[in-house]
């Protein structure tokens, strides 16, 4: 259209009919173009995704099944997602000539954590020229989780004083079955040969039978906090979070297996909470609000805990907090709470795997306040200082539980 | 590059090749260049580089067309010059997105535009000849022609809704 024109205009500026002859062929291909183009289109697009719920990294499958219901039709197809995730099979954009039905399908594999949106799917029809084009918005969109990419861990040292009726890890003030030693009672029939201490029978010339600290279950509330963002380089807190979220990942998913009750609070951009619960559906609500979560500050972490450990968290049941530890307001926070609940923190070091083998000043003054806080933490709770370079597991067993006298 | 591309870019070498032998050295040179614009433009895929290569195209195009006795050979390039820009955008979109049978099927029916078009322009401007010996000037019955075009498209253009 714009060469049209401007042949027009010259035409019109030089006085050439010879000009405007040119446009001639030029208006009858624009005419003919949109004769021949469909403007109508009867398509129905539906879409499968492979799996909703993936751990980063992993690939996902997404089908699309375009039906025409009405003429044979030119159209391109476009299935929206993030610019951020690339399509490592096949392409979300398909060129098709579409007769009766066509499938496409394509991977995609998300770099990280996250929810992903796909969709919605989009048509475009146009004239053969590209004169115009229309856009169509003909299925929604699909949600797909990457859930945080964690190891395993063992041993966390519980030493939680609230412990459920269920059996479990944590030992509770009570005699019972377990492995922990508690005391010598007279025997009881019923009782198992194998529990007779014959030693203290022979002393005392009656039998006697060891009893031990029944182990139980207790509620943790998980407390992740990604509200230190402008403290350090961005690039180095963003690695210091995923450690945390993989680690609090971790830890819900061994404590879950135990059987304890597993809540989780974070701060930082998108904190949240979760309600302690069991099973399978609570580790994925854990996982979703652990995807979900970015860097950045809201409220003070001492305000978060105050609030709302109250709500989330019975009396002396354990708070396992983790965090890089680079805010004075953590050990106000941390003695606040500590007076009614058993508290663990583990505190990923951001300083101990600097670039190059050598630590900026502004860093080393960092690290020197981050050990000053830790040593006042370590008086009212239990503090591990993770390595990064290390795996937390040995960490966490080298932390002594109280054992609770009879 | 594939062989399509490879093809385009020699029709366009050529096209650029015959302008310049009409036109003197400068507008030969803008001519030559369009070539530049038209390749990155089938590589890359970006439409603008493609109007560009036309747009490059054009002033040898013109001066041709005043100097020139019959129109329609002025016609037939500057339709081929649109042409190979088209086809060159189709081809560098199919690089980006899958293609099932559409590419094909458009090459198809820009070519059946394209020659219908030079088809019907040559059929106008013979039927038109006659009335230059009613002493009406070319430009004015060109204009008529163009309304009357523009008229029909009107009519034709039509407004479905999906």
């Amino acid at each position: 259209m714009t060469l049209i024109a401007s042949l027009l205009v010259l035409s019109v500026l030089y006085r050439c009919g010879k000009l405007t002859a040119l446009t001639i062929p030029l208006v009858l291909m624009a005419g003919l173009s949109s004769l021949v183009a469909r403007t109508q289109a009867k398509v129905r697009v539906e879409r499968a995704v492979e799996s909703n719920e993936i751990f980063a990294g992993e690939e996902v499958a997404v089908k699309l099944k375009v039906v025409n219901e009405g003429r044979p039709l030119l159209m391109e197809l476009k299935d929206c997602v993030n610019e951020e995730v690339p399509v490592v099979h096949g392409s979300n954009r398909v060129l098709l000539y579409l007769i009766n039905a066509e499938d496409v399908e394509y991977v995609i594999r998300p770099p990280s954590r996250g929810l992903y949106v796909i969709g919605p799917v989009i048509i475009e029809l146009s004239d053969p020229m590209g004169l115009w084009k229309r856009e169509y918005v003909v299925c929604g969109e699909a949600r797909v989780a990457a859930f945080p990419r964690f190891s395993s861990v063992s041993g966390a040292p519980l030493g939680a004083k609230y412990t459920g009726v269920w059996p479990g890890e944590v030992l509770s003030r009570r005699s019972g079955r377990g492995t922990e030693f508690y005391g010598v009672r007279e025997y009881v029939p019923g009782d198992e040969l194998r529990r007779v201490n014959w030693k203290a029978s022979a002393r005392l010339r009656r039998l006697m039978s060891n009893e031990f600290v029944e182990e139980r279950v207790t509620d943790v509330l998980i407390v992740v906090d990604a509200g230190w963002s402008g403290v350090i380089e961005d690039e180095l807190a963003e690695e210091v979070l995923e450690h945390e979220v993989s680690a609090a990942a971790a830890l819900a998913l061994a404590l879950l297996r135990a059987g304890n009750r597993v809540g989780l609070l974070t701060r930082g951009e998108g904190g949240t909470w979760v309600k302690p619960g069991f099973g399978r559906r609570q580790l994925l609500r854990v996982l979703y609000h652990l995807a979900e979560l970015r860097m950045g500050e809201q409220l003070p972490l001492s305000y978060v805990l105050r609030t709302l450990a109250h709500y989330l968290l019975k009396p002396h049941a354990q708070v396992v907090l983790i965090s890089p530890v680079l805010d004075r307001d953590i050990v106000s926070a941390i003695r606040e709470i500590s007076t009614e609940y058993e508290v663990l923190v583990i505190s990923p070091n951001p300083f101990s795997n600097p670039k190059g083998g050598q630590l900026l000043t502004a860093y080393r003054l960092l690290e020197l306040e981050r050990e000053m806080l830790l040593t006042a933490l370590s008086r009212t709770c239990k503090v591990v200082d993770w390595d990064l370079r290390a795996p937390l597991t040995p960490l966490l067993k080298r932390v002594r539980v109280r054992r609770w006298a009879k | 590059m594939s062989v399509l591309e490879a093809l385009l870019l020699a029709a366009w070498i050529t096209t650029v090749l015959v302008m310049g032998y009409f036109q003197p050295t400068p507008l030969a040179l803008v001519c030559a260049l369009s070539a530049v614009p038209y390749t990155l433009g089938i590589l890359t895929g970006r439409r603008f580089l493609l109007a560009v290569a036309v747009a490059l195209q054009l002033p040898g195009l013109i001066q041709y067309s005043i100097n020139a006795e019959n129109m329609v050979w002025s016609c037939a390039i500057l339709l081929f010059t649109i042409y190979l820009a088209e086809v060159g955008d189709l081809v560098a979109r199919s690089r980006r997105c899958i293609d099932r049978g559409y590419v094909k099927r458009r090459v198809l029916e820009l070519s059946t535009i394209a020659g219908s078009s030079f088809t019907f322009t040559v059929l106008l401007f013979y039927a038109v000849l006659p009335a230059a010996g009613f002493g009406i000037d070319f430009g004015e019955l060109v204009a008529i022609l163009l309304l009357l075009l523009l008229l029909a498209s009107l009519l034709f253009s039509s407004s479905e809704e999906v």
